[in-house]
């Protein structure tokens, strides 16, 4: 009896140090001083930079707020993440519509699930700012609870994997028949095999928006409840394409991002379209610069938000915080928001991660309701 | 009533002293932050939006976005501040004033780099909400201070031969603050041709009580001490006292002497009120002459000299006779001081035992 019961304490320790084990990877990431911003993909290497410090645009630069360090948290790594001192361990947000989800629970105070893997958790004032790549859509509202402050100019085309030119120059109407169609779709001679990225993809919701699909046919691989990260171009598969920020493309490009899936070898093929056969970027090699005519024009112009409760914008809500909404005027120099060329302003470091300035400064509010 | 009011302003004393201060910078914004005295070079501020130079006087929001710049010239705005091979990091700081050299004594800070692929630095951070490393409530709560960066080795621990570029800044309890703006002469280090000072000696004797014993002053009673260089940082000017002389023929009774040296603080000569102490000049006794009757004093040395001092005695042997005796003159200013000419007066006490 006596060595039973040893056998089963043994393995009541193996189950609790297991468990230490999964949690472990989550304390590899820092918490935040300060605000906590989460949310897309396409505009995490720029607020990475900026918070972090960067010189890419020609000086130091470095975005604090009341005398503390910002956290920016990637949309894609470890399952859960712990963004404050002593705040719960909650799903990472991963992209756009998962961020504003986030923060909505940041701000209402009810559960939040980011992924199937952690529980529902409680994040109150956990979130400050989603990064959002697709603007309010049909949650806009003219008494919203939250503000989309626009951060920059983005435009959305496709990166395709080919050895000819059948698929560098597709049209709107050729990507709308690729994406909807139940049937493979052939260009020249190549028969093209759509993706699309995860479902909480800002991406590809404004991809899709653009090109006008509301259901995806069933030739487009992982349709449904997928994880395909955005902006990527290491996935692509021989003949596949998938919608790509092209401000993503030019960070990458350029040697600014902390991870270049461009260079992958298994991107070797892989290159930008040109949607209706204009060129997103300009330029070569390392020194791609934003092309402003395909920015500009629809459909694949888009600006891109940074989401925040309105009340702490709004000097005349008792809820009113100065430094996050200084943090948001684009008039500061070295605010998130700032689209200034000179080398020391924030806007200087956007543009070298291909972000152009908004079409509009214009604070559009959203979500009546929480 | 007025009781009261006396024990409160005894309370916050240095809030109100504070407060006198800030009030004197808003009128007087453009002259209350005195020159900077200490910096590699000019160091200027600029708006981080243009890097437009933002003019002498201009009272700034603590967190306002602002650059350094070596130049105020429109045409230079890209110049660099020029590092050295041995710098390995940057830090932005603001430190108190004398203090810029010493990284452990700075206020607050933060890591900020190099321009891309050099060891220079271009637009470092002046933005005093940024220095978000350290204290940097102390510097909200006002007072006088230098912001700066600085050439950095050994992770962080010291300066790289880049050194360091900074300027007096005045922040106001509020916040808001003001700042020295060079005068874009060139460097800014108390080293110009007129760092140099005179001493006057007065020769003091007292009467012998049997036979001879007199001090014989030197030639002139003005010792310039000059040739001013950077060491550590730190202005050195060296020089000589003059040859002069003890005569002691008291060969009788030869009751032996001492030599006292004596040391008034030094004055600016263009103002008053800077004023260097006297420990700040070190005195290295010798004889000109071998005289086995004399003994002289250790070397007072420069930053930690005590005066009176001895300079050199006799005992009760045998009378020293003709004794020609100098010193080296060792001067050190404090970081902190401006540049210029001080004066002082030594004095040499000879006193029969």
């Amino acid at each position: 009896m006596k060595m039973k019961k040893v056998v089963a304490l043994g393995a009541a320790v193996g189950v609790a140090l297991a468990g230490l084990g999964l949690a472990l990877p989550a304390n590899a990431e820092p918490v935040s001083n300060g605000y906590v911003l989460v949310g897309s993909d396409t505009l995490q290497d720029s607020t990475n930079a900026l918070l972090n410090g960067t010189s890419v645009g020609g000086a130091p630069v470095r975005v604090t707020s009341a005398g503390t360090s910002l956290g920016s948290f990637d949309a894609f790594g470890s399952t859960a993440i712990q963004t404050k001192t002593g705040g719960a361990y909650f799903g990472r947000p991963a992209g756009s519509g998962a961020g504003v989800t986030a923060l909505r629970a940041s701000i209402t105070g009810n559960t939040y699930t980011g992924n199937a893997a952690v529980p529902a958790r409680v994040i109150t004032g956990q979130v400050d700012i989603a990064r959002s790549s697709s603007g309010a859509g049909s949650n806009a509202n003219t008494n919203g609870l939250l503000a989309y402050v626009p951060y920059g100019r983005d435009a959305v085309a496709y990166a395709y994997n080919g050895t000819n030119s059948d698929l560098a120059a597709l049209t709107t109407a050729q990507l709308k028949q690729i994406y909807e169609s139940n049937t493979p779709v052939t260009i020249g001679s190549t028969v093209v095999k759509p993706r699309i990225p995860q479902s909480s993809s800002g991406t590809r919701s404004f991809f899709l928006s653009a090109i006008g699909v509301t259901t995806l046919g069933t030739t487009v691989g992982d349709s449904t409840a997928n994880t395909t990260p955005e902006n990527d171009a290491s996935i692509l598969g021989a003949d596949e394409i998938i919608p790509f920020s092209a401000a993503s493309w030019v960070a990458q490009a350029n040697g600014v991002t902390g991870v270049n899936t461009i260079a992958a070898a298994s991107a070797v093929n892989v290159k930008l379209g040109s949607p209706n056969g204009v060129a997103p970027f300009t330029g070569t090699g390392t020194s791609l610069v934003p092309n402003s005519t395909f920015y500009n024009a629809a459909p694949f112009g888009r600006d891109t938000y940074l989401v925040v409760e309105y009340a702490r914008i709004n000097s005349s809500d008792a809820k009113y915080d100065a430094n996050l909404a200084n943090l948001l005027d684009p008039s500061k120099t070295q605010s998130l928001t700032n689209t200034g060329t000179f080398a020391s302003t924030t806007g200087a470091v956007k543009r070298k991660f291909g972000f152009l300035a908004p079409s509009s400064t214009t604070i559009i509010r959203a979500y009546a309701t929480l | 009533m007025f009781r009261k009011n006396i024990v409160r302003a005894a309370a916050v004393g240095v809030v109100v002293v504070a407060l006198v201060a800030g009030s004197a910078v808003a009128a007087h914004a453009a002259d209350t932050v005195p020159p900077t005295v200490g910096s590699k070079g000019p160091y200027y501020i600029g708006d981080a939006g243009d890097g437009s130079i933002i003019p002498a006087g201009t009272e700034l929001d603590f967190d306002y976005a602002l650059i350094g710049m070596p130049s105020a010239d429109p045409a230079d705005i890209e110049a660099v501040f020029p590092g050295t091979p041995d710098g390995e990091t940057v830090r932005t700081f603001i430190s108190p004033r004398g203090s810029e050299h010493t990284p452990a004594q700075w206020t607050a800070w933060a890591d900020s780099a190099f321009k891309t692929g050099t060891k220079d630095v271009i637009y470092p951070a002046v933005t005093l909400g940024a220095q978000i490393l350290g204290n940097q409530s102390t510097v909200r709560a006002g007072g006088n201070f230098s912001i700066g960066f600085a050439f950095m080795k050994n992770n962080n621990l010291n300066l790289a031969d880049g050194d360091v570029y900074f300027t007096y800044i005045t922040v106001q309890p509020n916040g808001k603050w003001t700042f020295a703006t060079p005068d874009g002469s060139g460097p800014v280090d108390p080293e110009p041709s007129a760092d140099s000072f005179d001493v006057n000696l007065e020769a003091v004797t007292t009467s012998a009580p049997d036979g001879a014993l007199s001090l014989v002053a030197p030639a002139s009673n003005t010792a310039t001490i000059g040739n001013p260089a950077l060491v550590d940082g730190l202005s050195t000017s060296t020089g000589s006292l003059g040859d002069f002389s003890v005569v002691d023929e008291r060969f009788q009774t030869h009751p032996g002497w001492t030599l006292t040296t004596t040391v008034t603080q030094f004055t600016n000569a263009a103002d008053s009120s800077k004023i260097i102490n006297a420990s700040q000049l070190g005195v290295a006794p010798k004889l000109v002459e071998p005289n086995a009757a004399v003994t002289l004093a250790n070397p007072q040395v420069a930053g930690s000299a005590t005066y009176p001092s001895v300079f050199a005695q006799t005992g009760d042997t045998a009378a020293a006779g003709t004794a020609k005796f100098n010193a080296d003159l060792k001067f050190v200013s404090p970081v902190n001081m401006p540049a210029g000419t001080y004066t002082s007066k030594l004095t040499l006490t000879l006193a029969s035992k």
